[in-house]
C-alpha cells in the first residue's frame, strides 16, 4: 500500500519567536532552530509501520522554503523512501487551502497513487489543522482528522478520534486523507546508520508550472504578529496550608468572583 | 578550515539531544538518588548506534566519527552524566581498543555486539595501589596449559556491574629472554574465576556503575590476549588519548548544562525587585562561564577532528583538552551553584547534581596532574 | 460582504454552547456589514430548528435526512454550502469545536475560501474582515485580514460571549444538499462516562502535573474538580508518565482550553503547557517551587504542598458552594 506523508518544517517549540520588524507577518529566523513538525512524526511513523507490514512505498511531500530540507532529511532518516518538495515562494507563502492544491497536484504527479495520505494533526507554527481536509477536497477523497488509532481493512480505513465528550470511530473509503494525533504511536528515533543512508535518498523539487497549479491572489494577509497582552501581575500566597487555602477562597470570591 | 557540522553530524547530535531530553531527563533525578544505572536507555542508545560511533560499519558500528561522538556526548552529559560516561567508556575505551588491537577473530566476536549495545563493555585498569601509576599494578597473569591464569583485584571500574565484555590489564611474566610487562586481556563476564566485587557508593555520576573486578584463578585461553603480550601499556595509553575526548565532552556537557540552568534561573529569580540577571556582577559571572564553555568546546571539536582526520597521535592536545575542559567545568559548576544561592545547594535543583557529577572529570582517565605531566613532557621534548 | 451563514452544532438534540457564541458573533458581523444572516442546522427536526430563532436568527436552513443524522464532513459540508448558496452568503462562521474545525477546513477547501481557524478576536473597527488568532504555540497573535471573495471563520470556544436567548421564532427552510455521498461515516460514538466533562468544554479545569507524583495523586485532582463541577486536565509530563490518559492533556500536544478558571497543581508551566491554557480567564497555580514559571503567570499563586492544600481547598469550597 502506497502512502503519501505531508511534511512541514516548523520552529522548535522551545524557540523564542519574535516578530520581524522589517517583514510584517514574519518572524525573525536568525537564531531559531527548525525541526520537523512534531505531529508529522506520528504520520511518518504510522506510514512506516503500515508499509513495513503491508509493503508499498511511503513518500514525503512538502511545500516549504529552502530551509525545509533538514526536516525532509529527518523524515527520510526515519525511513521514508523519498520526498517531493515544492519550494517556490508562491507556493509556501500561500494559504493552507492553496498549499493543499499544490500538494494534491504533487501527490498525483509521476503516476503515484497512494491509498492513504497522512499528515500531522496540526502545524505548530500557524496552528492550523485544516491540511488533511483541504488536500482530501482537492483530491476529491474523504478525510478524517485527529486520528488516535488507524486500522486498515480491505479498501477501508477505520479511525478513532476524540471529540468533545466522546470518542468517534469513523470509517472512510480508501483512498483517504487522515491527520495524526499524539497517542497514535511512538515515533522512532532515526538510527545513526539511517541518518547516513538518508543522504542518498532522493529529494525531488517540483515546480508549480510543471504541476499546473496557479496559486492565484492571496486569500488572506497576516497584517502583523503581536505579542499577547501580558497577564496582570498576580497575587502570591505563602505559609501554612490552611491560611493559603483560605486566602485563595477569598480571592476566588472577591477578586475573580468565580464562587 | 571548516567549523560547520556536516548534515549527518548535526542530525546525530540533534538525535542525542532529543533522546537525552525524552528518555534520560525524566528518570535521572531518581536514579541519581538511588545510585542506579538507566540500563534500558543505554541499551536503546546501542540500538540507535550511539554505542558504536567510531566502529566501522563492517564491524557493526555506525562510524559517524569522533566529532559527532563528542557532540552527542555533550548532550547526554548535560542531562545524565552517569549515562554519558557509560557511553564514553564503550566508545572510546572498549570499542577503540578492540578495533585497534584486537585480532580479526576478536573484532568479529566483540565489535558487533558492543557497537549495538547487546554487550556493555568496561576497561579495568586501576587498582587500589595503582592509580596514576598503572605500571605498579599487582594483578597477575601467569601462563598455564597454553593459556593464562589471572589473579588480583581491580577497582573503580566504570560499567563494571553491567559489563558483558571486559578489558583487563595485568602484570605478565617475562617472555623467554624478555622483561616482565603489562598485558591486556579481553574476556566475557562468564569467564571462570571472574566475579564483580564491591559496588562503589559515589559522590557524583551516581547513575553509572563503578565496581571492583575480582579475578581468582581466572582461566583464559591464549586468544584472550588483547595486543601483544607485555605490550599492554601501549594499548592503555593509546586508548586513553581517545578516552580523553570522551571525558572532555562529558565535562563540556556538564558545564554547558550548568550554564543553561544558571542563565534560566538568573532570568527567573527576582531579588531587589528585579531579576538577578539584571545585576552586573551576575552578568559578568555568566559571561565568564559562557566564554569558558565556548573555549573548551572549540578545543574539543578540534581534537575530535584530529582523530577523525586520522592524525596518528594527539596525546598532547588530548591531555590539554581534558585538563582544561574538566577544570573549566569545575569553575563553571561552582559559579552556577553560586548563581542559584541557597537553592543551588538543594537536591531539587539540577545544578546540585551537575556540581557533584563534574568533580570526577578532573580525576578519572588521568588526573589533572597527570595531564600536566604529559603536556610538560611533550613541550619540553622529554 | 453579501450574507453570513452560521453553522449550529447540536449534541444530543441540544445546541452546543460554543454554537451560541458563534451565533452572537454572526449577529454582530451581520450588523457590522449590514448583510442578511441565517443559521444552518443538520439532522434537527423542524420544531428545534425553529427554536434557533431564540439565538437571534430570522431564518434557519434545516437539512435533515438519514445522511445527516450523524456527522459526516462531506454531507454536512454540502448542507452548509447549499444554505450559503440559497442565502447568497460569502461568509461562514462556525465554532472551533472538533467537528467545527473539521467542517470549516473541508468547506473552505470546497469553496476556495479564505480560512481563519481558532479565532480569538474580531477587529470590529476594521473596515475589512480582520481577525486575531494565536500562532507559534500561542507565543504570538496573528492579525489576519481575510481578502478572498468567500471566507470561513472558526471561533475558539469559551472566548466570545454567548448570545442571550430571546423570544423569536425563525422561518425554517428545509434544504437538501445535492451531493450526499458519504465516504467517511461515524460507525460509533463512545460517550464519555456520565459526569466526566471534557476539558475543552469545561468552565473550570483542575489540572495535575509532575508534582502530583502518580496516578493516586490524581484522585485529589479529581475530587477538587468534582467539587467545582469542572474537568480534570493534565500536563504532558503526567500523561507521558502514564498517570492519566492522553485525552486529559492540556497544551501544545494536547488540547487548547479557555476555561474561566484553571487550577494548575504541581505543574511547572512550560511554554508548551501555556500554549494550551494561556487564554484561561483566571489561573491559579499550586506549586512547592516558588520559581516555577507557572507562578509568574498565575493570577493567584500558592507556594504550597498540593497534597496539603488541595484537600483543604476542596473541603472549604464544598462548604462555600453549599451556601
Amino acid at each position: 500500500m502506497d502512502i503519501a506523508v505531508i511534511l512541514r518544517q516548523v520552529p522548535d517549540t522551545e524557540a523564542a519567536v519574535k516578530p520581524d520588524p522589517a517583514r510584517p507577518g514574519a518572524i525573525l529566523e536568525g537564531e531559531i532552530k527548525f525541526v520537523l513538525n512534531p505531529y508529522d512524526e506520528y504520520a511518518v511513523e504510522e506510514a512506516l509501520r503500515i508499509t513495513e507490514k503491508l509493503g508499498g512505498s511511503a513518500v514525503g511531500f512538502c511545500v516549504g522554503p529552502e530551509r525545509s530540507e533538514t526536516a525532509l532529511r529527518t523524515a527520510l532518516a526515519m525511513g521514508l523512501e523519498r520526498a517531493v518538495w515544492v519550494c517556490e515562494p508562491a507556493a509556501w507563502q500561500a494559504d493552507v487551502v492553496t498549499q493543499a492544491r499544490v500538494l494534491a497536484a504533487a501527490i498525483k504527479s509521476g503516476g503515484f497513487a497512494p491509498a492513504l495520505i497522512l499528515c500531522g494533526r496540526e502545524f505548530i507554527d500557524t496552528q492550523e489543522d485544516a491540511m488533511a481536509a483541504a488536500v482530501a477536497q482537492a483530491l476529491d477523497i474523504p478525510h478524517v482528522l485527529g486520528a488516535a488509532k488507524i486500522e486498515l481493512s480491505d479498501g477501508k480505513v477505520v479511525v478513532s478520534r476524540e471529540v468533545e465528550g466522546a470518542t468517534l470511530e469513523i470509517e472512510a473509503k480508501l483512498p483517504a486523507a487522515v491527520s495524526c494525533s499524539k497517542g497514535l504511536n511512538e515515533p522512532r528515533y532515526p538510527t545513526l546508520i539511517a541518518i547516513k543512508r538518508s543522504k542518498n535518498k532522493e529529494i525531488k523539487k517540483a515546480a508549480l508550472a510543471e504541476l499546473g497549479v496557479d496559486p492565484g491572489p492571496a486569500k488572506s494577509k497576516v497584517l502583523a504578529l503581536k505579542l499577547p497582552p501580558p497577564r496582570a501581575k498576580g497575587v502570591r500566597a505563602e505559609g501554612e496550608p490552611a491560611a493559603v487555602a483560605s486566602q485563595s477562597l477569598e480571592w476566588l470570591a472577591n477578586t475573580a468572583k468565580v464562587i | 578550515m571548516d567549523f560547520e557540522f556536516t548534515e549527518e553530524q548535526r542530525m546525530a547530535i540533534d538525535g542525542a539531544r532529543r533522546f537525552a531530553q525524552e528518555k534520560l531527563a525524566p528518570a535521572v533525578a531518581e536514579l541519581d538518588e538511588k545510585g542506579e544505572v538507566n540500563l534500558k536507555a543505554l541499551k536503546e542508545l546501542g540500538g540507535l548506534g550511539y554505542l558504536g560511533m567510531t566502529v566501522a560499519e563492517e564491524d557493526g558500528g555506525s562510524a559517524l566519527g569522533a566529532v559527532a561522538y563528542a557532540g552527542s556526548m555533550i548532550e547526554f552529559s548535560k542531562v545524565d552524566a552517569g549515562c554519558a560516561v557509560a557511553v564514553s567508556v564503550q566508545n572510546s575505551l572498549v570499542n577503540d581498543a578492540v578495533a585497534h588491537f584486537g585480532t580479526p577473530a576478536q573484532r568479529k566476536r566483540f565489535l558487533p555486539k558492543l557497537a549495538s549495545g547487546e554487550w556493555i563493555g568496561c576497561f579495568s585498569l586501576t587498582e587500589a595501589g595503582a592509580g596514576s601509576d598503572p605500571a605498579s599494578m599487582r594483578t597477575t597473569a601467569k601462563r598455564q596449559d597454553g593459556g593464562f591464569v589471572l589473579n588480583g583485584t581491580k577497582n573503580f571500574t566504570t560499567n563494571g556491574g553491567i559489563a558483558d565484555a571486559i578489558i583487563v590489564f595485568t602484570r605478565s611474566e617475562a617472555p623467554p629472554g624478555g622483561k616482565p610487562g603489562i598485558s591486556a586481556f579481553l574476556l566475557t563476564k562468564d569467564a571462570p574465576g571472574f566475579k564483580v566485587g564491591k559496588h562503589e557508593n559515589k559522590m557524583g555520576i551516581r547513575t553509572s556503575s563503578t565496581t571492583e573486578m575480582v579475578f581468582e584463578d581466572c582461566r583464559l585461553p591464549a586468544d584472550a590476549l588483547l595486543g601483544e603480550e607485555g605490550k599492554g601499556l601501549k594499548v592503555a595509553l593509546a586508548t586513553l588519548d581517545g578516552g580523553r575526548i570522551g571525558i572532555a565532552s562529558q565535562a563540556v556537557g556538564i558545564a554547558e548544562g550548568a550554564l543553561e540552568e544558571a542563565v534560566r534561573y538568573a532570568k527567573e529569580r527576582v531579588q531587589f525587585g528585579k531579576p538577578i540577571a539584571e545585576l552586573e556582577g551576575l552578568q559578568f559571572m555568566l559571561a565568564d562561564m559562557a566564554t569558558e564553555v565556548e573555549v573548551a568546546k572549540t578545543m574539543l571539536f578540534r581534537v575530535a577532528w584530529m582523530k577523525d582526520a586520522g592524525k596518528p597521535r594527539f596525546t598532547k592536545e588530548a591531555a590539554m583538552l581534558k585538563l582544561y575542559a574538566s577544570e573549566m567545568a569545575h569553575r563553571v559548576c561552582h559559579k552556577a551553584v553560586q548563581v542559584h544561592g541557597g537553592y543551588g545547594f538543594m537536591k531539587e535543583y539540577k545544578v546540585e547534581r551537575l556540581y557533584r557529577d563534574q568533580r570526577i572529570t578532573e580525576i578519572y582517565e588521568g588526573t589533572s596532574e597527570i595531564q600536566r605531566y604529559v603536556i610538560a613532557r611533550s613541550i619540553l621534548g622529554a | 460582504m453579501a450574507g453570513i451563514i452560521v453553522w449550529i452544532e447540536t449534541a444530543n438534540g441540544e445546541v452546543r454552547k460554543a454554537s451560541r457564541e458563534a451565533a452572537a458573533v454572526g449577529l454582530k458581523l451581520a450588523e457590522k456589514f449590514q448583510v442578511p444572516l441565517a443559521a444552518v442546522v443538520c439532522g434537527a427536526d423542524a420544531a428545534s430548528a425553529a427554536k434557533l430563532g431564540r439565538l437571534g436568527f430570522a431564518k434557519v436552513f434545516s437539512a435533515d435526512g438519514d445522511a445527516l443524522r450523524a456527522y459526516s464532513s462531506e454531507a454536512f459540508c454540502g448542507a452548509v454550502a447549499e444554505a450559503g448558496k440559497r442565502l447568497g452568503a460569502d461568509l461562514y462562521v462556525v465554532s472551533a469545536t472538533a467537528l467545527g474545525r473539521d467542517l470549516s477546513a473541508r468547506l473552505a477547501a470546497r469553496l476556495g475560501a479564505a480560512l481563519a481557524t481558532d479565532v480569538t478576536e474580531v477587529q470590529w473597527d476594521s473596515p475589512a474582515l480582520t481577525v486575531v488568532r494565536p500562532v507559534y504555540s500561542s507565543k504570538l497573535l496573528a492579525v489576519t485580514e481575510l481578502c478572498a471573495p468567500v471566507k470561513v471563520l472558526s471561533l475558539r470556544p469559551n472566548v466570545f460571549p454567548a448570545e442571550a436567548e430571546r423570544e423569536q421564532t425563525a422561518e425554517v427552510v428545509a434544504i437538501t444538499p445535492e451531493d450526499l455521498r458519504i465516504r467517511a461515516q461515524v460507525l460509533k460514538a463512545i460517550q464519555a462516562a456520565q459526569g466526566v466533562m471534557d476539558v475543552t468544554e469545561a468552565e473550570v479545569i483542575v489540572s495535575g502535573g509532575r508534582g502530583v507524583g502518580g496516578p493516586e495523586g490524581f484522585k485529589l485532582i479529581e475530587d477538587l474538580a468534582k467539587t467545582l463541577r469542572g474537568a480534570v486536565g493534565a500536563s504532558r509530563a503526567a500523561v507521558d508518565a502514564g498517570w492519566i490518559p492522553y485525552k486529559h492533556q492540556v497544551g501544545q500536544t494536547g488540547k487548547v482550553v479557555s476555561p474561566v478558571l484553571y487550577i494548575a497543581c504541581g505543574i511547572s508551566g512550560a511554554i508548551q503547557h501555556f500554549a494550551g491554557m494561556g487564554s484561561s480567564k483566571f489561573i491559579i497555580a499550586i506549586n512547592k517551587d516558588k520559581d516555577a514559571p507557572i507562578m509568574e503567570k498565575a493570577d493567584f499563586a500558592m507556594v504550597a504542598d498540593l497534597f496539603k492544600v488541595v484537600p483543604i481547598l476542596k473541603e472549604e469550597l464544598a462548604k462555600a458552594l453549599k451556601k
